[in-house]
C-alpha cells in the first residue's frame, strides 16, 4: 500500500491547490491527501525547488494558522527557492510570528529559514524596516539565537541605538556571555564603540552555530541545479573574475545583477536601494559602480559607499584599493566571517565535485586579495588550521601552499602543530614534484615572515591599542620570542631537506630547491635587516659538494661565502639584545665545513685532513685506506672533481697547445696564473660561486710557484649579547 | 571507561604479537599489511597499490585482515611484514574499534615508522560516527602519522594518490631508499595541542 502511494505523488499544482484550499481538512492522522500533498511539495521543492509565487503562496498558507503544527514544519522545510525568495514572504513570516501563534518550534523554523535564504530575499528594505520588532524576540530563549543570527546580516550603522544595547547587555547578564549574544554585541561596538563599553575579546572567533548544514546544502544544490547550462559552462571557462565596471556595459540607472553571480559564491556588488539618480544626488556617497577609471577614484576616495556584501571586494580591484587605503574594522571583520563560513561550508562540511570549480575560483581570488593587500585573512587562517587537519594533500594544493605562504608570525610551537606537522606528512610521502612544492612554500612562508610579518610584529607590540597602521585585520597579538621562532622554523626546514635529500638521493630538483631556501636564509641579515644567522647544516653542504651537477657545486659555495659576509655585517653593527644563530659551535661547525671544501678543492688533500677522522660524512680515515683508491686526495680538486670535469676538459683543450695529451698538470707545477685563468673560465660559464669562494677563504701566495696557501676562516669572536 | 575495556579483552600471547624484524627480508620484495573492519575498501586499495608499484621494480605484496592476531596457521609461510596501515573509516564506528584492539596485537617496532593510521570518508561531516579528534589522539598515543584520504567515494584519482603516498612509506621501510622509517620520524618536533581544544564556533 505504501508502495503505491509512493509512485502516483500528485503534481506540485494540485499539492498546492489542496492547502490554499480553505475547506481542506486539517487532520494529520489517517488522512491520505494531505500526507500525498504533503509529499508532492516535498519531492518537488528538493528537485527542483519552488518559484518565488509559489513560495509566497505557501507562506500565505502557513500563516494562515489553519494547519497543526507538525505540517505547518514540514511546509517550512520546503521552503527551498529555485531562484529567489519574495520580500513580501519574509515579511509575512515575521508578522506572524509576532502574533504568538504558532508554536515555538515553528517560529524558530521560519528564523533558521531566514537565516538560511538571507542571501536570497530579493529585496532588504522592509526587512531593515522591520528591525525593532525582529529585535523584540531576543527576549525569548528559545528564539534568542537565531534572532541574533539574522540580526547580525541585517545590521547596518544606522541600527545600533543606545536602547538597543542596553537590552542586550541586561540580557547578557541575565543568561551569560552566550556566542550569539557576544557576537551581535561585537558588531555592534564595531559600528559605534562609543556605545558599547563592555570590553569584549578581540580575536577572531565565529559565533554562530551551524545547526542546518543539511538542509543548507541542499539549498544550495537547488540553486546549482537552477542555473541554465549555457550560463553553467560558460561561467566555468571563464578563469578570471572581472571586474565589474558597469558603468562601460551598462546602464548604471539599472540596477546590476550579473547572471554569473547567482553561481558564483562572490556576491555581487549590490546596494541597498536603487540606482536612480534621482536618490544618489540625496546622499554625497558614490557607488563603485559608477567609477570608470582610476582617476575618478582618486577623486572620490573619501565618499566611496560600500556595497551591502562586504565580501564583494574580492570582485573589484578599486573596492580593493578604497579597503585598503580607509582600513575600518567592521569591514574587515564581515570580510574575514564571510570567507570563513563560505570556506568551510565547501571545503569542510559538504565538498562535492560540482563545487571544486567554484571554490577554486574563490580561492584564487582570495589569493589575489592577499597578494594585494601583502596580508592574509586572520579568519582564513583558522580556516586553514581546522582544513590541514584533514586535508588529503591533493584537492586545491597549488592555491593551499600559496595561503599558507601568508599565515602571520606565530609561536613556533603553534605553526608547527597546524602548519609544520601536515605539511611534513605530505613533505614524506609524497614524489619529488611534490616535495619540491613543499619546499617553495616554505621558503616563500619565510620570505614573508622576514619581509613583512616581521615589521608588522614589532609594530604591533610598540603600538598598545590594537589598531594598527600596517594591516587591514588587525589581531591582538601576545608576545612572544619572535625571532627565536623564525629560527626554529630555519632549522626545522633545515632537518626536512636533510632527511629528503637522502630519500630521494640527491634528486637535482629538491637540491635546487633547498639551495634557493639556503640562499634566502644567507641574506637575512644584510638584506632584511634581521639579526639572525643560519648555515646550512654540514650534512647539506657535503651532499651539494660532492653532486655531480656543477651547478650545485658553485652554489653552495657562493652559500658559504655569504654566510661569512653575513657574520661580518652582524659582527660590524652595534651588540644587539638578541641575535640568534651566532654561537661558538656553530661558527666551528662552519669552520670545519670551510676547510673541508678548499681542502678537497684548493690543497688536492680530500679524506685525508690531520685529524683521526676525516668530518666529511666522519668517514673514519682507516676506511678511507681501506678502500684502495689511490690518490684519492686529488679526486675532488678544482681540474679532477666529477661535476667540474666537464668544464677542465673543456678549458684545457684550448689553453694547452694542441698535441699534448689533455690532462691538467700534478698540483705541483700548477702555477696560479693556470689556475686563475681556470677560474675565469668557470666564472664566464656562469659558476662564479667557486671564484668567489676562493677568492674570499684562501690567501693566494704572490710568487708564481705553488705554495701552501693558507684558507682563512670566520673568527668566532663572540659578542656581548649572544647566547652560547 | 579505559580500564574497563581492557579487563574485558582477552590477553594477547607473546607469539602472536607481530614482530617486524624475525624473518629474513628479500630482496627487491616489499609486503604490507592491511587491517581494517569490513566495507573499509582494503581490496581496491590493494588493487592500487600494486597497479602503481608494476613499474618500479618493486615487488609488492599486499595482505589484507579484518583483526589481528593473525592466523597461526601461515605463520611459516607468510613473509616478513614491512609495512602495516590500519584503516579507519570515519563514517563506521566498528572500523575504529576494530583497530583500536588490533594495535595492541602488533609490536612496538612498528611505531617507529614501520606503520600508519589511514583515514577515509574524512569529507562531509554529517556522516561521521567517528570523531577526528579521536583518530588524531590515537595516532598521538602511539605517535604515529595517520593519512587522510579517499578510497570508495570520490574520483579514482584519489584513490591512487593515497596508494602512491603509501607506497613511498613502504619502500623506505622495506630499505630501498637511504633513509630508515626511524630517521623519517625524527623529523617530527613534539606537537602540544591534544590536551587544549580551542573552541571554535561555528556557523
Amino acid at each position: 500500500m505504501a508502495e503505491e502511494v509512493r509512485k502516483q505523488l500528485p503534481s506540485l499544482k494540485d499539492s498546492l491547490s489542496y492547502f490554499t484550499d480553505e475547506s481542506a481538512s486539517t487532520k494529520v492522522r489517517g488522512n491520505i491527501k494531505l500526507q500525498l500533498a504533503l509529499e508532492g511539495i516535498e519531492q518537488h521543492a528538493q528537485n527542483k525547488g519552488l518559484s518565488p509565487d509559489n513560495i509566497l503562496s505557501l507562506t500565505l498558507v502557513i500563516t494562515r494558522g489553519q494547519f497543526g503544527d507538525s505540517t505547518n514544519s514540514r511546509l517550512v522545510k520546503c521552503l527551498i527557492p529555485a531562484t529567489t525568495v519574495p520580500e513580501e514572504a519574509a515579511v509575512r513570516a515575521i508578522s506572524w510570528i509576532c502574533t504568538n501563534k504558532p508554536s515555538k518550534s515553528v517560529q524558530a523554523f521560519l528564523l533558521r529559514w531566514l537565516v538560511l535564504v538571507y542571501d536570497l530575499i530579493d529585496g532588504k528594505d522592509k526587512l531593515h524596516a522591520l528591525y525593532g520588532v525582529l529585535f523584540f524576540f531576543i527576549q525569548s530563549d528559545v528564539l534568542c539565537p537565531h534572532v541574533c543570527h539574522l540580526l547580525y546580516l541585517l545590521t547596518r550603522k544606522q541600527d545600533v541605538r543606545l536602547f538597543r544595547v542596553r537590552p542586550l547587555l541586561d540580557l547578557q547578564t541575565r543568561v551569560g556571555a552566550q556566542p550569539h549574544l557576544t557576537g551581535l554585541l561585537s558588531l555592534y561596538k564595531l559600528y559605534r564603540p562609543d556605545l558599547v563599553n563592555v570590553p569584549l575579546n578581540k580575536t577572531p572567533r565565529v559565533f554562530f552555530k551551524q545547526t542546518d548544514k543539511a538542509w543548507a546544502a541542499l539549498i544550495r544544490q537547488v540553486q546549482l541545479r537552477n542555473c541554465p547550462r549555457e550560463e553553467r559552462d560558460q561561467w566555468l571557462k571563464t578563469t578570471q573574475i572581472p571586474i565589474t565596471n558597469i558603468f562601460n556595459d551598462l546602464d548604471p540607472t539599472k540596477e546590476p545583477l550579473p547572471k554569473k553571480a547567482k553561481l558564483d559564491c562572490i556576491p555581487a556588488i549590490g546596494y541597498p536601494g536603487s540606482l536612480d539618480q534621482s536618490s544618489a544626488a540625496q546622499s554625497d556617497k558614490v557607488p563603485v559602480q559608477l567609477i570608470g577609471s582610476f582617476e575618478e577614484l582618486l577623486q572620490n576616495l573619501d565618499n566611496l559607499e560600500l556595497p551591502s556584501q562586504a565580501a564583494a571586494v574580492l570582485r573589484s580591484q578599486y573596492l580593493q584599493h578604497f579597503v585598503s587605503c580607509h582600513p575600518q574594522q567592521h569591514v574587515a571583520h564581515r570580510i574575514g566571517y564571510w570567507l570563513y563560513r563560505t570556506l568551510r561550508q565547501d571545503l569542510v562540511d559538504c565538498p562535492s565535485a560540482s563545487t571544486k570549480p567554484r571554490v577554486e575560483k574563490l580561492l584564487k581570488a582570495l589569493i589575489n586579495f592577499t597578494d594585494f593587500l601583502q596580508e592574509g585573512v586572520p579568519l582564513c587562517e583558522m580556516f586553514l588550521w581546522e582544513y590541514l587537519f584533514t586535508w588529503n594533500g591533493l584537492d586545491h594544493r597549488p592555491q593551499i601552499l600559496q595561503l599558507i605562504t601568508r599565515s602571520r608570525l606565530h609561536p613556533f610551537q603553534r605553526l608547527n602543530d597546524y602548519v609544520l606537522e601536515p605539511l611534513r606528512r605530505l613533505f614524506f610521502t609524497s614524489k619529488v614534484h611534490c616535495k619540491c612544492q613543499i619546499l617553495a612554500c616554505l621558503t616563500e612562508l619565510l620570505r614573508n615572515c622576514v619581509s613583512v610579518e616581521w615589521a608588522r610584529y614589532k609594530e604591533t607590540q610598540s603600538n598598545e591599542e590594537g589598531t594598527s597602521s600596517l594591516s587591514l585585520f588587525p589581531v591582538d597579538s601576545e608576545m612572544f620570542p619572535a625571532l627565536q621562532s623564525i629560527q626554529e622554523l630555519v632549522l626545522y626546514v633545515d632537518r626536512l631537506c636533510v632527511v629528503g635529500l637522502q630519500q630521494e638521493d640527491g634528486h637535482a630538483m629538491l637540491m635546487h630547491y633547498t639551495l634557493g631556501f639556503f640562499e634566502l636564509v644567507t641574506q637575512l641579515q644584510r638584506r632584511f635587516d634581521l639579526p639572525l644567522v643560519h648555515a646550512p647544516s654540514a650534512p647539506i653542504v657535503y651532499m651539494a659538494m660532492f653532486d655531480t651537477n656543477a651547478l650545485t657545486v658553485a652554489r653552495i659555495c657562493a652559500i658559504m661565502c655569504g654566510f661569512r659576509q653575513e657574520v661580518t655585517s652582524l659582527k660590524q653593527k652595534p651588540p644587539q639584545e638578541e641575535s640568534c644563530g651566532f654561537t661558538s659551535s656553530s661558527i666551528r661547525n662552519f669552520n670545519n665545513c670551510i676547510l673541508d671544501i678548499c681542502d678537497a678543492l684548493w690543497r688536492c688533500k680530500a679524506f685525508s685532513s690531520g685529524k683521526n677522522e676525516a668530518s666529511i660524512f666522519k668517514v673514519p680515515r682507516a676506511l678511507v685506506k681501506q678502500t684502495g683508491i689511490d690518490s684519492i686526495g686529488d679526486s675532488f680538486s678544482l681540474y679532477n672533481h666529477i661535476a667540474l670535469q666537464g668544464f677542465a676538459h673543456t678549458f684545457l683543450q684550448k689553453s694547452l697547445p694542441s698535441g699534448t695529451p689533455i690532462t691538467p698538470r700534478p698540483r705541483s707545477r700548477q702555477s696560479t696564473l693556470d689556475r686563475s685563468s681556470y677560474l675565469d673560465f668557470l666564472t664566464s660559464q656562469g659558476l662564479e660561486g667557486i671564484q668567489g669562494f676562493i677568492s674570499s677563504f684562501i690567501k693566494v701566495g704572490k710568487s708564481s710557484t705553488p705554495c701552501s696557501s693558507a684558507p682563512s676562516t670566520a673568527s668566532s669572536t663572540t659578542t656581548t649579547g649572544s647566547r652560547t | 571507561m579505559a580500564a574497563e575495556e581492557e579487563s574485558k579483552m582477552s590477553e594477547v600471547l607473546p607469539r602472536e604479537i607481530l614482530k617486524p624484524f624475525n624473518k629474513m627480508p628479500v630482496r627487491n620484495a616489499a609486503t604490507v599489511l592491511l587491517v581494517g573492519s569490513y566495507g573499509t575498501g582494503k581490496k581496491q586499495l590493494a588493487k592500487s597499490m600494486v597497479d602503481v608499484c608494476t613499474d618500479t621494480g618493486l615487488k609488492l605484496q599486499v595482505r589484507t585482515t579484518t583483526s589481528l592476531p593473525l592466523p597461526e596457521e601461515n605463520t611459516d609461510t607468510r613473509p616478513r611484514i614491512d609495512y602495516i596501515a590500519f584503516i579507519i573509516d570515519l563514517t563506521n564506528r566498528l572500523s575504529f574499534s576494530t583497530v583500536q584492539s588490533a594495535v595492541q596485537c602488533v609490536d612496538v617496532e612498528y611505531f617507529l615508522g614501520k606503520a600508519c593510521f589511514v583515514v577515509t570518508n574524512v569529507k562531509g561531516t554529517s556522516d561521521h560516527c567517528v570523531e577526528m579528534e579521536e583518530v588524531s589522539r590515537l595516532a598521538d598515543m602511539y605517535n604515529t602519522m595517520y593519512i587522510c584520504g579517499g578510497i570508495k567515494e570520490g574520483d579514482p584519482d584519489e584513490r591512487t594518490t593515497l596508494a602512491n603516498r603509501l607506497l613511498q612509506l613502504v619502500e623506505v621501510s622495506a630499505g630501498r631508499k637511504k633513509v630508515s622509517p626511524l630517521l623519517v620520524d625524527l623529523t617530527c618536533r613534539q606537537l602540544s595541542f591534544q590536551e587544549e581544544q580551542t573552541e571554535f564556533y561555528t556557523v
